[in-house]
């Protein structure tokens, strides 16, 4: 069983490590593997080598830390709730942060500062966590189904009033809140990639010290409690990093659907349930997921670039779908 | 062991348990039985830290209950409920999460040791040839077995039980009566249990608490408490009495309303 375990964590890091080469070898310019592994050694100069380092490098390193922080979000989300339905947006931080980019968008106060996207964006996520947080988490005891629900309403209302300030506004405006909620790996800012990374490699990293938690959970929280758990500071604990964690991703790289919900869920079907190898293994496996999505949506119709959400859906919901029909035929057989 | 001093608990506003207050005592096999809605399974949830006392205390080993971090709870007291998991896993995994609260700070793989553990508990509840078998699959008394085992896992002193034998057939109620009595007699263990059926409490509890409307009406050993009077002032039913031919604890026989009649104009 671990042996299993760690023999799949170690496909899945090849497989990242295959798919970030194919990401940077595709584009415009072709360059071939080998090519890039020269120029690693010669160094700055050429302009192979900034394509390289600064163009494609910087979108993948953003891709890794956004896909594996949505599937590792999505994963701690399943196993805190014991629903396999629940994904990052569910509990309307998205909505928060699309709210606050749009509201930035019609203001017109992208202007100002490129920074200021992100950052209210990000100010939007926090609005919600901390109404969640406050409204459900005070009284020592979580009631999880309500938090679930006040989310779900949460997010009703600020795709509401998203979709009143889309009828209200000027056309450009429109444009660019549209392609800011479908979601893409644009950002060029090399700190605000920076920060994505070490917010997704931290919370990675803390979320190892609640795997044995998760896996406790999943017998449930009374149960749990017996196991010595101290239930309502892990739940507050992961709601916090979950928050935190795709507050960070939508104020980047806008609403990339599908990732958390599914990902998760797939891992699940293929490493089982222990929290010890599954947390690494959605991480890895949502981060492999969205780079090659994204090498996809920046290639295929080049020089024009697609919403990479388009793609994650697209790709990913008919690679599911395959996978389960045939998973239910050899049952069936 | 474990002493309950004026406990009053429920949930919100409401007060299920009131004022309750006994003793158990270190290595013996101690029955909670009563009607439906009497509270037992809401002592059951006190006792196992589910809910908190609105007032009164829980003593463990002198210790106040509030004052036990939760995990040094769970070295020491393991909790047998109706619960099951909701993913799917096999017995072995199922048990090995009974050694959750041995682990150290930094540990995240089980120790040889740990599996060790978790191998001779399945071997006394005689899982051991299920251990690759999906919790789920398994038959209602091999399940209980199962949780038991998990139970054990965690090397408890104290093991507290809600109906451990609903459900289940009497093959399975002695099997698992017996293996109760057995982890008291030869492991020192203390055993909480809550039973619904009064004559396998009769017959295996060594002392019982009634409870009847949020607080205890009897509490002693069998015979003083398994009394046609008190049954019949409980249940509000009419019952009739008689000793256990082998091992003499009292039985309890119900009568149908039919008979009753029947008897009463033969009078």
């Amino acid at each position: 069983m671990k042996l299993n375990g760690i023999f799949w964590l170690m496909i899945l890091g090849t497989a990242l490590v295959i798919v970030m080469l194919f990401s940077l070898s595709v584009g415009a310019v072709r360059i071939s593997p080998q090519r890039i592994i020269a120029l690693f050694f010669q160094g700055p100069g050429s302009s192979e080598y900034s394509i390289i380092f600064d163009i494609r490098l910087p979108r993948i390193i953003l891709g890794f830390a956004i896909g594996g922080a949505l599937s590792l979000a999505g994963v701690i989300l399943q196993g805190l709730f014991r629903n396999p339905l629940v994904e990052p947006y569910t509990l309307g931080i998205s909505g928060g942060a699309a709210l606050g980019v749009s509201l930035n968008i019609v203001l017109g106060l992208a202007a100002v500062s490129r920074l200021s996207l992100p950052l209210s964006g990000f100010l939007g996520a926090a609005a919600v966590i901390g109404f969640l947080y406050l409204a459900n988490f005070r009284r020592g005891m979580v009631n999880l189904q309500g938090l679930l629900l006040n989310g779900v309403m949460i997010s009703f209302i600020a795709s509401s009033l998203v979709m009143l300030l889309l009828s209200l506004t000027s056309t450009e405006s429109l444009q660019g809140i549209i392609f800011w909620i479908m979601g893409s790996l644009g950002e060029t800012d090399g700190t605000l990639i920076k920060a994505m990374l070490a917010v997704s490699l931290a919370v990675l990293a803390l979320s190892y010290m609640f795997c044995l938690h998760l896996n406790a959970f999943a017998l449930g929280e009374e149960e749990a409690l017996h196991l010595g758990i101290p239930v309502e500071r892990t739940k507050q604990m992961l709601f916090l990093m979950t928050g935190i964690l795709v507050g960070f991703c939508v104020s980047v790289a806008g609403v990339i659907g599908f990732i958390g919900l599914v990902v998760p869920h797939f891992m699940r079907k293929v490493v089982g349930h222990d929290h010890r190898i599954l947390l690494m293994a959605s991480f890895l496996a949502g981060a492999i997921f969205l780079i090659f999505c994204d090498t996809i949506a920046r290639t295929i119709i080049a020089p024009l670039e697609l919403p990479v959400g388009v793609i994650t859906g697209i790709a990913g919901g008919s690679v599911f779908v395959y996978a389960f029909a045939r998973e239910r035929g050899q049952t069936h057989a | 062991m474990l002493e309950i001093r004026s406990l009053t608990c429920g949930y919100g506003a409401k007060i299920v348990i009131s004022g309750i207050s006994f003793d158990v005592k270190e290595g013996e096999l101690f029955g909670v039985i009563g009607p439906n809605g009497s509270g037992k399974t809401t002592l059951l949830r006190a006792l196992s830290r589910v809910i908190k006392p609105m007032s009164g205390e829980i003593l463990l080993d002198g210790k106040n209950f509030q004052d036990i971090p939760i995990r040094d709870f769970a070295r020491g007291t393991a909790v047998v409920s109706q619960l099951l998991p909701l993913v799917e896993m096999t017995v072995e995994e199922f048990v090995l999460l009974g050694r959750t609260p041995h682990f150290e700070n930094m540990q995240f793989v089980e120790s040889k040791h740990d599996l060790q553990i978790a191998h001779q508990c399945m071997a006394l509840t005689d899982t051991l040839r299920l251990r690759d078998k999906p919790i789920n699959h398994l038959s209602g008394g091999e399940r209980q077995l199962a949780q038991i085992a998990r139970a054990l896992a965690q090397e408890p002193k104290l093991l507290l039980l809600d109906e451990p034998t609903a459900h289940l057939d009497i093959t399975h109620q002695v099997v698992i009566l017996d293996l109760l009595r057995k982890l008291v007699r030869e492991l020192k263990l203390t055993v909480v249990m809550v039973l619904h059926d009064l004559n396998l409490a009769s017959e295996y509890g060594d002392r019982l608490a009634l409870m009847s409307q949020g607080s205890i009406h009897q509490c002693g050993i069998p015979t003083e408490v398994i009394d046609f009077s008190i049954i019949e002032e409980v249940y509000k039913t009419v019952v009739v009495l008689k000793n256990n031919p082998v091992s003499h604890k009292p039985y309890v026989f119900i009568v149908p309303q039919e008979e009753l009649l029947k008897d009463k104009v033969r009078k």
